[in-house]
């Protein structure tokens, strides 16, 4: 299967940061054997299909006053988003990392508000740089 | 870190057997992919501490990589039990310790401290490169048949 991803030259938005450093994903893909499944295909869906699900154990945990579930969620969070290139994302999923530890939760909310902004732009990213037919049904966010 | 205990052995790269417990589906991908791209076998994968340790009652492994934080029972529970079996069989059947090796986003000296006393061999922190992975690896396993 042929697959067109955008490489390392993928412009960033309005002078935003990316919220995908292309950069990461380009190191991993140079493990792509002949005749494999696309690497960076089955990375970007895994993605997509897991860390969305987190983040909503995250926000459950918030409600619920869970300090644990949310060390535990974001934790996860943060080293898929830090694996595929997420840094800003990554970077929050840490700070909600260590208010889950502490189990101080009063910062939680607003943190976790620009944790799904941030989530939203990465997976709209990764969508966009599958195919379309490719990107179908594997990010709900 | 003790290092090179099976580069020592019989065992070919071909024939080692890896264990892996890892509940995030896209650290799953990453870790078949990096396994494969460096041509060891396919490794069994669980996703809690508990099934890591179901299976090694059905099968000693080579190798485990451990998660420390998973539902269930996490890593380091898991790596207690997985040496009080090898205490009690290894004896009677010659079993070798497998060597787990800990992946963890928390590599703070005091959960360091805390893998050893579990009985964690080696640390891959998370997020690990293809470069970390193959270090680690090479460590404790034979490079080539």
């Amino acid at each position: 299967m042929v697959v067109n991803i955008r490489t390392t030259d993928t412009p960033g938005s309005g002078g935003q940061p990316d919220a995908v450093d292309w950069s990461v994903l380009e190191t991993l893909n140079v493990l792509q054997k002949a005749g494999k499944p696309s690497i960076r295909r089955t990375l970007i869906t895994a993605y997509l299909t897991t860390v969305p699900g987190l983040l909503e154990r995250a926000g459950t945990a918030v409600n619920t006053a869970d300090g644990a579930a949310l060390r535990s969620a974001a934790h996860s969070m943060k080293s898929s988003s830090m694996a595929i290139g997420a840094v800003l994302f990554g970077r929050t999923c840490a700070e909600l990392e260590l208010l889950g530890k502490s189990n101080t939760l009063e910062d939680a909310p607003a943190l976790l508000r620009r944790a799904e902004s941030e989530l939203d732009a990465t997976c709209s990213a990764l969508r966009e740089a599958l195919e379309p037919d490719e990107s179908d049904g594997v990010c709900s966010f | 870190m003790k290092g090179n205990q099976l580069n020592n052995s019989i065992v070919a790269k071909s024939d080692v057997r890896l264990l892996v417990a890892e509940d995030n589906p896209f650290n799953v991908e990453l870790i078949k992919i990096m396994l494969d791209s460096l041509e060891y076998p396919e490794a069994v994968f669980v996703t809690t501490g508990r099934q890591a340790c179901e299976a090694c009652n059905v099968q000693q492994y080579d190798l485990i990589l451990m998660d420390c934080n998973m539902p269930e029972m996490d890593g380091y529970e898991a790596t207690r039990h997985i040496r009080t079996l090898e205490s009690s069989v290894s004896s009677m059947l010659c079993h070798r310790p497998s060597i787990i090796i800990a992946m963890t986003g928390d590599s703070m000296p005091d959960n360091q401290e805390e893998c050893r006393k579990a009985g964690i061999d080696d640390f891959l922190p998370k997020p690990f490169t293809i470069q970390h992975f193959k270090n680690v690896l090479q460590r404790w396993l034979p490079e080539s048949d």
